[in-house]
């Protein structure tokens, strides 16, 4: 009787000491989402994860040849975001993240935003990203050409651009690029089918229009080239809107030899064309000098012949559809404009030298399927050639030393 | 009672028919079928000012120039039978998109295709609603470019039920006029098959009687829908869309049968609460003449 009431004293003893052990143990924060990259203005880059406990923020960084600088938050959160400015301008950056000081990932880098006296730089296109296998071939891919960021054409989440989607469907696949550089996005149909699109202006860390406040359209600037998102999907955009004033205004000031402008539905397409985009802001295009206006929507490539004036024939704005990030792939009928159109998961790389654009379109694996070179002058309009590339030597890029 | 069974499926079909507006109701045109033996004419004009294309959403989206579409359809036919009347239909369409700037301009126009038809008013009694039928087969050219091209290349299967008011069960200086329309699409090359359908109601009284002539006056709704909507724009045109739309219609006519002189009608409308649909006036006008 006496043995029994011991062992069970013991018992409690043990399972006491457990506990206490337990509950004294530190908390550490774990890694949940990233870390990854987001550009909130034309000199800053955010460094974003998150942990599954709060905790406080630092990035430790440095130029390649630099000393290491630290930028610390103190304030315990679970979604972390340090803004990194006063970078050199195109300089690559070695970082690192810690939450609590514990060291979350390994060691990545990210290149810093261009100033305007820059005239070379590359990015990369890409829309309508679905599944797991493509989007994770595409961002091997984007990392291999070491391009300074990727625009996203919309539909980032499928079905309806809910939360819980955003980790299994965009960060995950999409981890390896993100490291390395930021995805501007332009908000899709199925992004904007949960409030409005309000996971996804969580998401991404975006610079913010003067109109609204907030980054459903945004304009930012790199090296000689003005990149210009707009909504189509839950916004107005007709005449008297305040977002196609906006446009007017960032179009017309704007100095940089390259204007470029994406959105999530094509005006010109071979599949389905928004033709109500067309005929309120393509003439804008043409007004302003736009010279390449990128759109997703339909999962295809395509590519069209210059468009001036709703025609095909001359000198004008090329359109280029990128909607083959791996959701099921589009039929479509080769209109007239069209001066290239597959049905292929893809994405493209856009290479800015000066007055001269190279675009490629290739498919996950990184053959070149399509490829096309823009020059233009101060006063004369874009000509563009298209470029065919070898079956046997597909350049996925030109590669300049 | 199988009268009713018959406007009941109609208009259940128009229920489960999706949704589409545009320009194809022109509230001035009627199906008459002319006494056996005769011929019947109608010129039909419209024209279509579009301000601006609402969103599923209601988000209105403004165009900064004008967007007109006009059409006339010259409308023949022969009764060959009793109640019976063999047509044909030939429309012709114009499309412009213009404002100032120098972007250019759209101006389409052309013949979009043909179509035939058969009209079918059976007898009945005076004091009824008098049923009038209309089959067309119409095919039409492929264009080049289907956002404003005068006709999207795919044929339309239709069946139009009218159902008048006049003389009947409406006392002498009323008049009213119910039209049940659907419209079939089959699939042509990337585009899906495709239901279109319309209601139009018009009610009203005469103003004038003269000897010859009378002025009737009438207001005018309907409602159009469409599961593919190849509405005259083609703006969307893989997305349902729906609206209703309401105005005025005027008639100058015959006072009197024996009087063979040409009628004519005019409306005036306005798109009211369209979804993925253009929103605008649109003007109709109908002159015809039996022979």
């Amino acid at each position: 009787m006496r043995m029994k009431a011991t062992l069970r004293l013991v018992g409690f003893a043990v399972c006491g000491l457990v506990l206490l052990s337990l509950s004294g143990a530190p908390q550490v924060p774990t890694l949940t989402r990233g870390p990854g990259l987001g550009r909130v203005s034309d000199t800053a880059v955010a460094v974003v994860w998150n942990t599954d406990l709060a905790a406080d923020s630092r990035v430790e960084y440095a130029s390649e040849e630099g000393s290491w600088s630290t930028v610390e938050l103190e304030e315990a959160t679970r979604r972390h975001v340090v803004v990194l400015d006063g970078l050199a301008s195109g300089a690559t950056y070695r970082y690192r993240v810690y939450s609590d000081g514990i060291p979350l990932a390994e060691e990545s880098s990210f290149r810093a935003p261009r100033d305007r006296i820059e005239s070379r730089f590359r990015f990369a296109v890409i829309g309508d990203t679905n599944d797991v296998d493509v989007p994770t071939r595409i961002a091997d891919r984007l990392v291999e050409a070491d391009v300074d960021f990727a625009l996203h054409m919309g539909d980032v989440v499928y079905p309806s651009g809910a939360e819980k989607d955003y980790d299994a469907q965009f960060f995950t696949p999409f981890s390896r690029w993100l490291r390395r550089g930021p995805v501007l996005p332009t908000l899709g149909n199925h992004d904007v089918m949960t409030e409005r699109g309000a996971p996804y202006l969580a998401n991404f860390l975006l610079p913010a229009n003067d109109t609204t406040g907030n980054s459903r359209f945004y304009a930012f600037r790199q090296a000689n080239a003005l990149f210009v998102s707009l909504d189509v999907e839950s916004l107005e955009f007709g005449a008297e809107s305040p977002q196609y004033k906006w446009l007017v205004r960032t179009l017309a000031s704007a100095p940089e030899t390259w204007k470029f402008v994406y959105f999530h539905t094509p005006p010109y397409s071979s599949a389905h064309p928004n033709g109500v985009v067309r005929l309120i802001l393509c003439p804008l295009f043409e007004r302003y000098g736009v010279d390449l206006v990128l759109a997703g929507h339909e999962h295809l490539y395509e590519r069209t012949h210059p468009i001036r004036a709703f025609s095909s024939s001359g000198p004008g704005v090329v359109y280029v559809t990128e909607g083959g990030g791996g959701a099921i792939l589009s039929p479509f009928q080769q209109e007239g404009f069209s001066a290239y159109v597959a049905s292929r998961f893809s994405y493209v790389i856009v290479e800015i030298d000066g007055s001269r654009l190279t675009l490629s379109a290739s498919e996950p694996d990184g053959s070149v399927f399509d490829s096309v070179v823009l020059e233009k002058s101060e006063s004369v309009p874009p000509r563009m050639t298209p470029v065919l590339p070898s079956a046997k030597h597909p350049p996925p890029i030109v590669v300049r030393p | 009672m199988r009268g009713r069974a018959t406007l009941l499926s109609l208009l259940i079909v128009l229920a489960f028919a999706g949704h589409g507006a545009g320009q194809s109701v022109n509230p001035s045109s009627v199906v008459a079928v002319p006494d056996v033996g005769h011929a019947h004419a109608e010129l039909g004009l419209s024209s279509y000012r579009v301000d601006a294309f609402v969103e599923d959403s209601g988000v209105s989206q403004e165009f900064p120039r004008n967007l007109d579409f006009r059409i006339g359809v010259l409308r023949l036919s022969y009764s060959p039978l009793e109640t019976f009347a063999l047509g044909v239909e030939v429309p012709y369409r114009w499309t412009s998109y213009r404002g100032g700037g120098p972007e250019g301009s759209i101006r389409a126009r052309g013949n979009p295709g043909i179509g035939l038809f058969l009209d079918w008013a059976p007898e009945g009694r005076e004091d009824r609603l008098r049923p009038s039928f209309r089959l067309e087969y119409m095919t039409l050219r492929t264009g080049t470019d289907r956002v404003l091209s005068v006709s999207d290349g795919g044929s339309r299967f239709s069946g139009t039920l009218q159902l008048t008011a006049f003389p009947g069960p409406l006392p002498a200086p009323w008049r009213g006029l119910a039209s049940v329309h659907v419209e079939y699409g089959p699939a042509a090359g990337d585009d899906p098959r495709h239901l279109e359908s319309s209601l139009l109601l018009q009610a009203g009284r005469r103003l004038v009687a003269g000897r010859w002539m009378e002025l009737t006056v009438c207001t005018v709704a309907g409602y159009q829908a469409s599961s593919e909507a190849r509405q005259e724009a083609n703006l969307f045109h893989n997305r349902t869309s729906h609206g209703a739309f309401a105005g005025v219609l005027l008639y100058l006519e015959a006072a009197r049968s024996d009087v063979r002189l040409p009628s004519l009608s005019l409306s005036l409308s306005k798109d009211l609460r369209p979804r993925n649909a253009p929103s605008g006036w649109r003007v109709g006008l109908s002159l015809t003449r039996a022979f």
